[in-house]
Parts: structure tokens; C-alpha cells; sequence
């Protein structure tokens, strides 16, 4: 597992409506290449849109299309600092979807 | 017959074209608008994987479709991907590759839609683009330039919106273009070191013939990324070639060597980046806030996806689809039984009687109502779930079940065919697949079975007439809990399999949302009658011949004397009551007490017939292994022909108990249940319909896999007979073991005395 660093977090971590930057995809090979080959690559944006009603799993964006992954899974995905450049500590309860 | 053979002008002229695309691309609705009614439903060699081929409508086009399964790429990881990769290889048993490719992306998702058509590019062989969906692009602000796109891409592209029928008109004229048409090359490259390997394979799969030429850059590249990690990822070992492989391991130790560890990643991004800079070229923005299609559907699933109302929004729609599969193909399948009989009674009038007549009527016709009676629930499900997928709630369904389904090791799009089994395991073995992993596929077939389904309600409500009386409660809550106990078992037996037989890593989920459509009655109605038609194809011809074995179990060895003694003795009767037999058999009254009279002699015949044949001798030999679940040798009967459809059972007890089998009234034979008494045995003289025996019988019920239409169905699905045996197996052994535990628990509480 890659150290964590400050402003580094997995896609669970991220609140809802927010945007992160994918820096490593650590989840099993196959689940790796349907990602990726989904779009979710190494840099690509995604924004976590819903969370499904029982907690898992999750709605994400990414390219201009839904995707739903497991909480589980979420969590191998590290992002990199949010683009937009907002404070992690944001209440959970910002705006989700616009 | 004249010399001129079809073929001679066939082969050369006919235009090959391969339809490609995303899942949710509207390759469907293109196909079906470019080939109109003309074109048919199969499956391709060896896999359950749906086959769909027509020709393009317009006078003599000589131009043949194939529906290519909806993929997100071509790496062959899973059924649908084996076969798009190897239809446009021309790799599939018995076909060449395709003239032609039409790429159908989804322009309001460019990005991702191109991955698959950058997949296909690299095949090198030529290519035709339909952005689709440009409607859809449009309310979500983006404006698509395909002459730009057409451009960056070296291929020709036509902006279409399939359910509008726009831009129809260019894709045929497209299609129909003359040759000849240029090959594309893939835009982007790898680092030298990592292309020299992959030229190197290119030229071994070109001398092997694995493809031809133009595609072995292509080929190459994607049996390099499939294969560059641990085989697992691949469904089953791939029979290719042994040079090829030695050929893949070399390459792969030079790329490796070369600095790179991780080639299917890099070539990924590379595909990507090189998509994004074709993107940025033909996309702009239209006028800024133009986006109305995303927001709708977000809006609908803040509500369908709520906390509260989506699950009670869930609950509604699953409620209506089980009411609508229970109780609306109930007037059908009661026309279709009526019909049924009307014909028996047909071949009765117009064969002389004796076997060959009573195999037609009983066995033949008796078959075939067997698989027919099942349409209307079949094409009931079909229709729900055309409706679900067409609308896009397919997806926010299992995005809700994911969870709940998680704790047994099942997957969201597991939700709907358990619960479609309610009605009927048939349907509900048919739905899986719309489940891609084959081992959850799998898990879900081999449990499906045990949900408690509308045949086996008949049976436990002539049980719980015999055994519990007419207390409506009481009758609810048995029903109930059977139903409970057939709903826990699935769920237990799911988590058995998947970490047993189908022990795999686990699944992966990953789920596209795709925006909400306004469903069209059109293509709904489409989808439901090519599915349910293949349900009478392939799953009819077994169900029917089975039932013609069983038919041939009770109706074999004859009883040499039941028949003519009942004869003799209605003679007689109809004589003491002064009428002439020959009037009667033209049709002539007869007092309601001599018919009644005339009945019970039959069906006393009958019994006596049942008795002897094949099963009621087999029931006999049974009877000691079902001793220890409380069953005598007349419930083996009813068990042991229950094999052909459980809902035999009350009609066989009519039999075996004298009361015949034709009546909706089961009253008289509920009272000869209630009055059956052991023959011999520790329990000579005591009643054998005990609470204990009569909860052990219906739990083997619940759990007895007795429906040769469901084995036939996962014969059909899973292509092979171990499925079917395997489930046959440990169905039977869980009702075994289930009712043993149930009688001797029962009637060691006292159950038995009561
Ligand atoms: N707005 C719009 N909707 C479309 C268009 N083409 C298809 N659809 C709709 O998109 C949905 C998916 O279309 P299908 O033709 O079933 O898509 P498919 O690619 O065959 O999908 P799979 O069957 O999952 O492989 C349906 O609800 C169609 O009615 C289009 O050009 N514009």
C-alpha cells in the first residue's frame, strides 16, 4: 500500500458532490482493467454523485457517465488533491447534485 | 432443381457488416430500425450469449447485419467479449470476419464509447461511425462535429438519433457505399521498445493464420494485454496455439525488460489520451446552460433512489410485477388448458381408442400444454423487464439490492431473477442473464429453483386441506412459512456455492447508470417476443419430450384386467337402469346418479392402472427410504410423478386414491387423505396425514427440485448437463434431509399424535 500523504484520500472518503483527481487504482486486477478501461485511469476526474440508500454501493461521475462501484472497492481507489481547490472539511451535507 | 445454386451469387456480393457498440449505445435500436422485422434470434456456438442477424431493409440490399453483444471493450474477459473479439477477428466457428464494422457510440458519452471503437479501429478493417444519441448530447451541452469526428478518426461517421429515426437514411447509404473503403490505423503508438515485441507477435499470428493481416497489429496488442497478467482473469483457458503463446511470453519478458511492468495500464492511457485529443477536436460546448437530459434524470433518481421512497417506489414496482406474473397469465393459462383439452378430446373422437390415441392426447398433447402453459408468465416477466431495462431502472434496481444481495456473495442483478422465481424458476433462470460474471450467474440459477414457485401452491393447499383443516390463518401462515423456508434455503445455498464450486475472487461489481429513457412500446414489445420466443425453442423441445417419458411411466405396463372389468361393470350399470350402452356413447341423457356411478367405476379403473404401472410400482420400491419422512408408498407415487411438474401431485392422489383427477373440487380427495391410515409398519393403523407428516411433505416440496422444465431450462442456459444434475442432486438430498429433520423433530414433539 502507497503511504498516505496529506490532501490524499480514497474515493470513499470523498464527500458527496465532490470532485477528486485519480492518482492509484489499488483494487484486484480484473476490477483494475474494467475500470479502467471504463475510463477511470490514472488522473482522470471523478465526482462522487449518490450513495445507494443502504450505504453501498456508490454513484460516481466520471467522463459524463454514472458509475456505480462497492464501497469496498472505492476504497483502493486513492485520489489526489480536489481540483476545485475546496477544504476537505466541508460539511457533508454541501449540496449533492446540482 | 436446376444448377444455379443461391450461393453462387451469395458468398461475393453480400456485404458483411458487424453491428459494435457500448450496452446501453442504442445499437439495438439501430439494428432494429437498419433491418426493420427481417431479422432473427440465436446464440452463438457453445455459449449462452444472444445472436441476433437480419438484413438491411430497401429493395435487394445485399447487406447482412450481425449484432455484436454490447461490450465496453474487446479484451475477452468475459462471454459477450470472447465473442464480439472473435466475430471480428473472424475467429467464430464457421464464419469469416466481417466486410464491414459499424461502430454505434453514444455521442453524449463520447469518451468511453470510443474506447470500444478505438478497440475496433485497430483491427484495421474497414469501419463505419454512428454517433447516436446526438439528441441526448445536445440537452446534456455538448454539440458533436462528425465531420470533424470523421476526420480525426480516418473513418466515416453519421450523426443518427435512432429512436427519432434521424440520419437513418445516410447510414444505409453508408453501409451501402461501394468498396473500396480504407483501412484504419491505430493513431497513437507504445515506446519503440514495447512496439518492436508487438510487431514481432503481429508477424507469428499473420503466419499462423491466426487473423488475417490488416489486423494483426490489433489482434496482437489485445492478446498481449489479456494475457499479461496471472490466466485467471480469463473466464476459461483460451486454446490458442502453443508458438503463440511462447511468442506472448517473449514479448512479453522484452516489454518487460524494456522498463515496462504494467503494459495493459499503459496502454490504456495511451488509448485514452489519444481519444481525448480526437474528443477535443470534434466536441464544443453548445450554448452555455443547455443541459436538461442530465438534470432530469438526476431528479427522478433523487426520488427513485431516496432512502424512504425509492425503497417504497422498489417494493411497488417488484409488487406489480409479481401480481402481474401470478395473477394475469392466470385467464391465459386457463384458455390455454381449456384449449388444451378442447384438442384432447379432438384426437379422442377421431383415433379409435388404445394407446397410439391415448400418446397423442395424453402424452404428446399433454406435452406440449406443459410448455405452452407457461408462455404467458414467461412473456409477462419478459415484458417487466424489457420495461425496466428500456427505462433504465434495471440499473437503479440492482444499484439498490447490491447491498442486501452482498451478505450471501450474490450481486445486485441478482434480485430480480430470485424474485421472478415466485412465479415460476423457468422465467427467473432466463433472467439471469442479464448478469455478466458467469460464477454469479451461476450461483443464481443453482438457487433460483428452491424460491417457492406458483406450481407447488396447489400442493401445499391440498396438504394443508388434508392435514390443518380450513382455518384461514392457519392456512396463510403454513403458506407463509413455506415460502420463508424456501427464500432462507436459496439465500444459505448462494452462500454455500459461492464459496464452494463457485469460488472465484470476488465478483466485481461495476454498474453503469445510464440516464432515464421514456421506454418505447415498440421495441419493448420487441424485446419480450424474441426472448420468450426462445424459451419455446430451446427449453420446449426437452420439456415436452420429458413429458411424454413420464406420461409413458404411469401409463405403462397396462393392467390386463381394470379396463375391461370397468367396462363390463358401466355396461351393467347403464343396463339396471334400462339404458342401452351404444345410445349413451352417441350421447344420449344419462340421470346424475348412473354418471356418478359411471365416474367412480373409471375411476377406480384408473387407480387400479396408476397402481400398476411403472411409478406405482417405483413407489412401493421407494416407499422404505420415504418411511423415515412420514410418506407411504401412495405419497411416492404422487412424489416420483410429481418429477414431470409438481402441480401432478394433486391430480396423481386423485388417481391414487380413486377419486379421479379431472375435478377443480378437491374435497373428496382431501377426506380420503384425511382417512388414510398406515398399512403396516410401527405406525400400522394410525393416520398417516399427521401435522408432522404433512409439514415434512411440504417441506420436501419446497425444497425437491421436481420440474424437469427447470432442468431443461439450465441444461439450455448453462450449456451442459452437469449443471442440471449437480442441482438435481443436492436439491434432492436438502429435501430428504429437510423433511427427515422436520418428521422425526415433528413427531418426537408430538406432532404425529395429534
Ligand atoms: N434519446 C435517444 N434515445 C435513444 C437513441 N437511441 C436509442 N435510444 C434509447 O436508448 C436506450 C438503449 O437503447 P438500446 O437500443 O436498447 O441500446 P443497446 O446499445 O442495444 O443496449 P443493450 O441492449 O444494453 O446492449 C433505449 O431506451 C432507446 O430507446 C437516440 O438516438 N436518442
Amino acid at each position: 500500500m502507497t503511504a498516505r500523504h496529506d490532501g490524499e484520500y480514497s474515493l470513499a472518503e470523498l464527500p458527496l458532490g465532490r470532485e477528486g483527481r485519480v492518482r492509484a487504482i489499488e483494487v484486484g486486477a480484473e476490477l483494475r482493467r474494467r475500470l479502467q478501461e471504463m475510463g477511470v485511469i490514472v488522473g482522470t476526474i471523478v465526482r462522487l454523485t449518490r450513495i445507494a440508500p443502504l450505504g453501498d454501493p456508490l454513484e460516481i461521475e466520471v467522463r459524463g457517465y454514472r458509475l456505480s462501484v462497492r464501497r469496498a472497492d472505492a476504497r483502493g481507489i486513492h485520489l489526489a488533491h480536489d481540483p476545485a481547490g475546496e477544504a476537505l472539511t466541508a460539511p457533508m451535507a454541501a449540496p449533492a447534485v446540482a | 432443381m436446376s444448377d444455379v445454386a443461391p450461393t453462387a451469387i451469395g458468398r461475393s456480393t453480400l456485404l458483411r457488416v458487424a453491428v459494435a457498440g457500448n450496452p446501453n449505445s442504442g445499437k439495438t435500436t439501430l439494428f432494429n430500425a437498419l433491418t426493420g422485422l427481417r431479422h432473427h434470434v440465436g446464440n452463438y456456438p457453445g455459449v449462452t450469449v444472444e445472436k441476433r442477424e437480419g438484413r438491411l431493409t430497401g429493395a435487394g440490399a445485399p447487406v447482412t447485419l450481425l449484432d455484436l453483444p454490447g461490450t465496453y471493450s474487446l479484451s475477452a474477459r468475459s462471454p459477450d467479449e470472447r465473442v464480439a473479439r472473435d466475430a471480428l477477428l473472424g475467429r467464430m466457428a464457421g464464419a469469416e470476419a466481417p466486410d464491414l464494422t459499424l461502430v454505434v457510440v453514444d455521442a453524449a458519452n463520447l469518451e468511453r464509447n470510443l474506447y470500444l471503437g478505438a478497440q475496433v479501429l485497430e483491427l484495421g478493417r474497414p469501419v463505419v461511425i454512428a454517433c447516436n444519441m446526438l439528441d441526448m448530447a445536445e440537452a446534456a451541452g455538448l454539440r458533436v462535429d462528425c465531420a470533424a469526428l470523421s476526420a480525426a478518426l480516418g473513418v466515416p461517421v453519421v450523426g443518427t438519433v435512432g429512436t427519432r429515426r434521424i440520419g437513418l437514411e445516410a447510414l444505409r447509404a453508408s453501409l451501402l457505399r461501394p468498396s473500396p473503403r480504407t483501412r484504419p490505423v491505430r493513431g497513437w503508438r507504445l515506446p519503440d521498445a514495447i512496439e518492436t515485441a508487438v510487431g514481432e507477435l503481429a508477424r507469428t499470428l499473420m503466419e499462423l493464420r491466426f487473423c488475417d493481416a490488416a489486423s494483426a497489429d490489433g489482434a496482437a496488442l489485445l492478446l498481449m494485454v489479456d494475457h499479461w497478467d496471472a490466466a485467471p482473469l480469463l473466464p476459461e483457458a483460451e486454446d490458442l496455439p502453443s508458438r503463440v503463446r511462447d511468442e506472448i511470453a517473449a514479448a512479453r519478458r522484452q516489454i518487460i525488460a524494456a522498463g515496462t511492468h504494467d503494459l495493459p495500464s499503459l496502454v490504456v492511457e495511451q488509448r485514452y489520451a489519444w481519444i481525448g485529443r480526437v474528443v477535443q477536436r470534434a466536441v464544443g460546448p453548445t450554448s452555455p446552460g443547455a443541459a436538461g437530459r442530465e438534470r432530469i434524470s438526476d431528479r427522478i433518481d433523487r426520488v427513485l433512489t431516496h432512502r424512504v421512497f425509492g425503497a417504497l417506489a422498489f417494493a411497488a414496482v417488484m409488487f406489480l410485477m409479481f401480481v402481474a406474473i401470478f395473477s394475469g397469465a392466470e385467464p391465459l393459462m386457463g384458455m390455454i388448458e381449456a384449449g388444451q383439452g378442447f384438442v384432447q378430446d379432438a384426437f379422442r373422437t377421431a383415433l379409435p381408442p388404445g394407446p397410439l390415441c391415448d400418446l397423442l392426447a395424453d402424452g404428446v398433447i399433454g406435452g406440449v400444454g406443459a410448455v405452452v402453459v407457461f408462455f404467458p408468465q414467461i412473456c409477462i416477466l419478459f415484458l417487466f423487464i424489457a420495461l425496466l431495462e428500456d427505462s433504465g431502472y434495471m440499473a437503479r434496481a440492482a444499484f439498490l439490492m447490491d447491498r442486501l444481495m452482498q451478505g450471501v456473495g450474490l450481486h445486485g442483478k441478482s434480485f430480480i431473477p430470485l424474485l421472478s422465481s415466485y412465479a415460476c424458476a423457468v422465467p427467473g433462470i432466463m433472467a439471469t442473464r442479464t448478469i455478466e460474471n458467469p460464477r454469479d450467474r451461476l450461483a443464481t440459477i443453482m438457487v433460483a429453483p428452491l424460491m417457492s414457485c406458483s406450481a407447488r401452491l396447489p400442493v401445499y393447499i391440498t396438504i394443508i386441506g388434508a392435514v390443518f383443516g380450513a382455518s384461514l390463518w392457519l392456512k396463510a401462515g403454513v403458506i407463509f412459512a413455506m415460502y420463508v423456508v424456501g427464500t432462507v434455503a436459496a439465500l444459505l445455498m448462494a452462500a454455500v456455492f459461492k464459496r464452494t464450486v463457485l469460488r472465484g475472487p470476488r465478483a466485481t461489481f461495476l454498474l453503469e447508470l445510464p440516464p432515464y429513457h421514456l421506454p418505447r412500446p415498440g421495441a419493448i414489445l420487441r424485446a419480450m417476443w424474441d426472448r420468450s420466443r426462445l424459451f419455446l425453442t430451446r427449453a420446449g423441445t426437452i420439456i415436452a419430450a420429458l413429458c411424454v417419458v413420464m406420461w409413458a411411466l404411469a401409463y405403462f405396463p397396462r393392467h390386463p384386467t381394470a379396463w375391461s372389468e370397468a367396462d363390463r361393470r358401466a355396461k351393467a350399470r347403464l343396463s339396471t337402469a334400462g339404458l342401452d350402452p351404444a345410445a349413451v356413447a352417441r350421447g344420449a341423457e344419462v340421470p346424475d346418479e348412473v354418471r356418478a356411478d359411471l365416474k367412480r367405476i373409471r375411476d377406480e379403473a384408473a387407480g387400479e392402472q396408476l397402481r400398476h404401472s411403472w411409478i406405482g410400482r417405483l413407489g412401493h420400491v421407494v416407499e422404505p427410504a420415504l418411511r423415515p419422512l412420514g410418506f407411504d408408498w401412495k405419497i411416492g407415487v404422487g412424489i416420483l410423478s410429481s418429477f414431470a411438474a409438481r402441480e401432478v401431485f394433486v391430480s396423481t392422489m386423485g388417481v391414487v386414491y380413486n377419486v379421479g383427477s379431472g375435478d377443480d373440487d378437491t374435497t373428496p380427495l382431501r377426506e380420503r387423505m384425511r382417512a388414510a391410515r398406515w398399512e403396516s409398519g410401527p405406525r400400522a393403523g394410525g393416520p398417516i396425514y399427521t401435522t408432522a407428516a404433512g409439514l415434512s411433505l411440504m417441506v420436501f416440496y419446497v425444497l425437491c427440485c421436481q420440474c424437469v422444465s427447470t432442468l431443461a431450462v439450465v441444461r439450455r442456459e448453462t450449456n451442459s448437463w452437469r449443471w442440471p444434475a449437480i442441482m438435481f442432486t443436492y436439491m434432492t438430498v436438502l429435501a430428504y434431509v429437510g423433511s427427515l429433520a422436520v418428521y422425526q423433530v415433528g413427531t418426537r414433539l408430538g406432532g404425529g399424535l395429534s
